[in-house]
């Protein structure tokens, strides 16, 4: 499967992913979620619809790992942690995202 | 993700979605817990979160399809699919496998000639080695003769190209086979060890002749009493029981079996049954210009084609000096016309074709046309389907648009077209093939010797692949064709069209008027050229042969010197027969004779002709055809004598040696002279006296319809079995009787005469004249007929192009139709106008078919006989069917047409 790199909106979604796991340690995906609109104040929220099958792409991109464990409510979920490789991943997407940024802000400045 | 990944990820399948269900839930759960402690109520947090999630299941859906590849089973959904969409459409669906079946099944099978006859190479190790070497004769107009004995024996020994060279005798022979279940007449050859080693023979069981094994030890000794059989034989005539070493009798002469071919084994396609010595004697080659032998020779491992030419040709410069003979010897050919003259042997030279070509190269030409047709053939299929495809794709263009707006991507959808496609072809194909097996058995049968090489054809591996081949990607294409019709514009739009008739694209109405135009186009020139290889056919059959074909019943008999020594016993033994069956009732007439026309060869004998006109009187002329008869000969086969008298029972006993010869040979020889009580001396002696022309018969084909007459002398056994002349043989092979029975009526008695006369005699090929002239035209006839076949299946397949495109005319002109109706057009109008548009798409196909035909036609015209490429009447007949084959094809839409009731047609939209 093809890596999506010129992806934005499924990118952003991976580094937000990323992010959260690279600072945050092992999470569920009703965790994640949920970081996500904390850190974003509510203004984004990930559709669980997407969030999941990324979560899929993910592990089998080998950037994540998951493992079954149990919620602090005893709920048996499946936890996600950051590899190596997703470290890297994360690395190349900040990178991307930060010339994206400037570029449309230069694009913006000059038109 | 690689195939093998996806299809684990699918085998793994039920444990993710496990997995996931269970991750969902606990989402689902953790939203739950949340909203409680928000202050909700367990129930009021529960249908927050179902709410807020959704449908988990299409969410489980979707994640899998983001990692799982579905995609095999999709696809098996997608095959089900597109075979519950066909079924649902049996016409269309029966009518495109049909299409498709024709189509490939005509190229499969055409495509195993080609693979079988031209492509395989020869059934010999390393058959690419092996070469033909005759010599020529320019001078006598032979491009192509077999070598004398002291000749081959001399290039044996000096040829260094050739690690081994053999020889073989004469062409297809045949010999008298006593086998327990009665005697038979078996294809022989007459081989040296040296041909066999070169063709790189191995005994299924026994041996093969060893050195020296198949010599004579002196010129006059019998055969070395040794045999091969081929495996076949060896089935058929000894039921496959052990034989080697044993002794049979072939031509009255027992010969020990000293081994067995493996099956198929065969050397010049002469369907060889049993193998016998060649027979040469080392020391007393015999004469240098008696030319019988065809040699084969394998290449040694480093010397190229190119080499073994080259030295052919210096061999030919020095041979005389080499060998030391002044007499009869290579020369290769001079410059300059004065010592072409003086050189009788000019341009007798060695040369060498590669085995392969020898063999196929007559029939190449006939094969690719084939070929070309079944193409044309299949291209009609093609346009033909896919005009189908279009009609069906603009009733699918609703199903589609509608799918699209349901949210099925493009490719899916192609998926399934494709999947459609390759669905329809594989059945398509698989009949195609039974088709082509079936084709293959009945051509091969019906036509053995119009093909060479047809024992070895079969539907092989490289003919299943051409046919898998094609079926990929004719479903291919026309998954992609519809596609393109259908994708091709936005979803809107095809919704908005969908409602609408009259807006149908009118691209596509453009292009399925074009492929009815290719398809009328590609049918005339298949239709034309059938027209005139049946036409060539028809001329071939209605040469005049210059005897009277009707009521004429032949058989042959083939009496054995040993049981038959000397000219006196054979003509006896012949005599008996034709007494007896003279007194059968129905038996107006009986006559023997040595070669029976048409197919006689040409023996071009060197004769002498005693004041002849011919350029060079002194030397012998060479006399085309020598017919040895009895008395009523002429009277028996209905030929006219046209000056003199023909040969008079008297003459069999009369001292004066009687000849009588044809129209051709008289003006040929004594161009202006009265032919009769002129001499001729026949070859191939000397010694023996003059004989006197007492007649001069009517032209026969002594040689083949097709062929030019050529020129005949008549001599009578009686006389030549005399040892006056000196010639001392009675070579009668062939009985013809004028009888108003058939063949079949008088096979008993005829083989109750012979059988009486010697058991050991099998009478063969009993059959009518009109038989043996049928069977001497078998290729054309082959040709004529197959290509008949593929035109008629043009035709049908163009008419049924026709009816398509003028039904769907008539289906999106509805509206139109019926306005110009409640205009007050009459039915009649409405009719001509319909009609008039199926006319003119034929018409512009017949113009370019036409045009089409008078440029490849000139391909053919070796295959022609009788009638130019060109040929107006052919042509005017073709445009002429092709126009009412179109006319009928559109008068049954014209007509429905012109029945719309135009209140019915005008509300329909």
């Amino acid at each position: 499967m093809p890596k999506h790199t010129n992806d934005r909106l499924q990118g952003t979604l991976d580094l937000l992913i990323l992010n959260i796991l690279a600072r945050g340690g092992a999470q569920h995906g009703y965790a994640i979620a949920q970081r996500i609109h904390q850190a974003t104040d509510d203004s984004l929220r990930i559709e669980e619809g997407s969030l999941y099958p990324a979560l899929q792409r993910m592990t089998h991109e080998k950037w994540l790992r998951a493992e079954w464990g149990l919620t602090d409510s005893g709920r048996k979920a499946r936890f996600y942690t950051i590899t190596p490789a997703g470290r890297r991943q994360l690395a190349e997407e900040e990178r991307r995202w930060l010339q994206l940024t400037e570029a449309v802000a230069k694009a913006l400045r000059f038109a | 993700m690689s195939p093998l990944r996806r299809l684990w990820n699918v085998l793994r399948r039920s444990r993710m979605d496990e997995d996931l269900r269970q991750e969902l839930d606990t989402h689902v759960a953790l939203i739950e817990e949340e909203e409680r402690r928000n202050g909700l109520t367990a129930e009021q947090a529960r249908r927050y979160a179902r709410a807020r999630f959704g449908n988990a299941l299409m969410y489980r859906e979707q994640a899998l399809d983001a990692v799982i590849a579905t995609w095999f089973e999709d696809a098996w959904k997608d095959v089900r699919f597109a075979a519950r969409v066909l079924a649902r459409a049996p016409g269309f669906s029966t009518v495109a496998v049909l299409t498709m079946a024709l189509g490939i099944g005509a190229n499969a099978a055409i495509f195993s000639v080609v693979s079988g006859v031209l492509l395989r190479p020869l059934p010999y190790p390393q058959s690419e080695r092996l070469m033909y070497v005759t010599t020529q004769f320019p001078a006598l107009g032979s491009a192509a003769t077999p070598l004398s004995a002291p000749e081959y024996l001399e290039f044996r020994a000096v040829n260094r190209s050739f690690a081994v060279i053999g020889a073989l005798r004469p062409g297809a022979g045949e010999v008298n086979l006593t086998a327990p279940d009665g005697a038979r007449r078996v294809r022989s050859v007459n081989v040296d060890e040296y041909l066999l080693d070169a063709l790189g023979l191995q005994p299924a069981q026994g041996r093969l002749f060893a050195r020296g094994e198949t010599d004579r030890t002196a010129p006059d000794a019998p055969l070395p009493p040794l045999a091969i059989l081929s495996h076949e034989l060896w089935q058929s005539a000894f039921g496959g029981k052990p034989i080697i070493g044993h002794m049979v009798e072939v031509n009255a002469l027992r010969r020990e079996v000293i081994g067995i071919m493996p099956p198929g084994a065969d050397v010049m396609d002469y369907r060889t049954e049993i193998w016998l010595p060649l027979g040469l004697n080392p020391l007393n080659p015999g004469d240098r210009r008696s030319h019988s032998l065809r040699l084969i020779g394998r290449l040694k491992d480093q010397v190229t084609a190119a080499a073994a030419q080259a030295e052919l040709k210096t061999l030919n410069e020095q041979w005389g000096e080499r060998v030391g003979v002044t007499d009869h010897m290579f020369a290769p050919m001079p410059a300059d016309a004065a010592s072409r003259a003086s050189t009788p042997d000019a341009g007798h030279v060695l040369q060498m074709v590669p085995l392969h070509d020898q063999l196929v190269s007559g029939a190449s030409r006939a094969i690719w046309m084939l070929q070309a047709t079944a193409g044309l053939v299949l291209l009609i299929a093609c346009a033909n389907l896919a005009n189908l495809l279009l009609a069906r794709a603009a009733l699918r263009h609703r199903e589609f648009a509608v799918r699209t707006a349901l949210g099925a991507s493009h490719g899916r959808l192609l998926r399934q077209l494709i999947i459609e496609g390759l669905l329809l072809s594989t059945a398509g194909s698989a009949l195609a093939l039974w088709l082509a097996r079936f084709g293959l058995y009945t051509l091969t049968r019906a036509y053995p010797a119009a093909l060479p090489r047809s024992a070895e054809l079969r539907v092989d591996l490289p003919v299943l692949l051409f046919t898998c081949g094609t079926a990929i990607a004719m479903g291919i294409i026309f998954g992609l064709a519809q596609l393109r019709h259908i994708g091709g514009k936005g979803l809107s739009v095809a919704l908005m069209e969908a409602g609408n008739r009259g807006a149908v694209g009118a691209a596509r109405r453009q292009v399925r008027r074009g492929l009815v135009v290719a398809e009328v186009a590609l049918a005339v020139i298949l239709v034309i050229g059938a027209g005139l290889l049946i036409r060539t056919v028809y001329n071939l059959a209605n040469v005049e042969m210059g005897f009277d074909k009707s009521r004429l019943v032949t058989f042959s008999i083939s009496l054995p010197d040993s049981t038959y020594p000397g000219p006196n016993k054979r003509m006896q033994a012949f005599q008996r027969v034709l007494d007896v069956l003279r007194a059968v009732p129905g038996v107006e007439a009986a006559t023997a004779m040595y070669e029976l026309p048409p197919n006689s060869p040409a023996l071009k004998n060197n004769t002498r002709v005693a004041g002849t006109t011919a350029p060079s009187p002194e030397r012998f002329q060479i006399v085309d055809y020598y017919q040895y008869v009895v008395p009523g000969y002429f009277e028996t086969m209905g030929i006219p004598i046209v000056r003199g008298r023909s040969f008079q029972p008297t003459d069999a006993t009369s001292s004066g040696l009687a000849a009588i010869v044809n129209e051709t040979f008289a003006t040929t020889f004594w161009t202006g002279r009265d032919p009769i009580g002129q001499h001729v001396k026949p070859c191939c002696n000397d010694q023996p006296p003059w004989f006197t022309v007492v007649g001069v018969a009517k032209d026969v084909k002594q040689g083949g319809v097709e062929r030019e007459t050529g020129t005949e002398l008549y001599l009578l056994v009686e006389q030549v079995a005399r040892p006056v002349p000196g010639l001392g043989i009675a070579p009668l092979n062939h009985v013809v009787l004028r009888t108003t029975l058939a063949p079949a009526a008088l096979a008993q008695t005829i083989e109750r005469v012979v059988r009486e006369m010697d058991p050991a005699v099998p009478v063969v090929r009993l059959r009518d004249i009109e038989a043996v002239v049928a069977e001497s035209i078998q290729r054309p006839r082959f040709l004529a007929q197959l290509l008949g076949l593929f035109a008629g299946l043009a035709l049908l397949l163009a008419a049924v192009g026709t009816y398509g495109v003028v039904s769907s005319i008539v289906a999106e002109r509805r509206t139109e139709i019926g306005i110009r109706m409640a205009l007050g057009a009459n039915r009649s109008s409405v009719l001509a106008h319909v009609m008039r548009e199926g006319l003119l798409l034929t018409g512009i196909g017949v113009v370019i078919g036409v045009a089409g035909a008078f440029g490849l036609n000139r391909l053919i015209v070796s295959l022609l006989f009788g009638v130019r490429p060109t040929d107006v009447l052919t042509f005017a007949g073709v445009v002429a069917t092709m126009i009412v084959v179109a006319a009928v094809a559109s008068l049954l839409p014209a007509w429905r047409a012109s029945r719309l009731d135009p209140v019915a047609a005008l509300r329909a939209d």
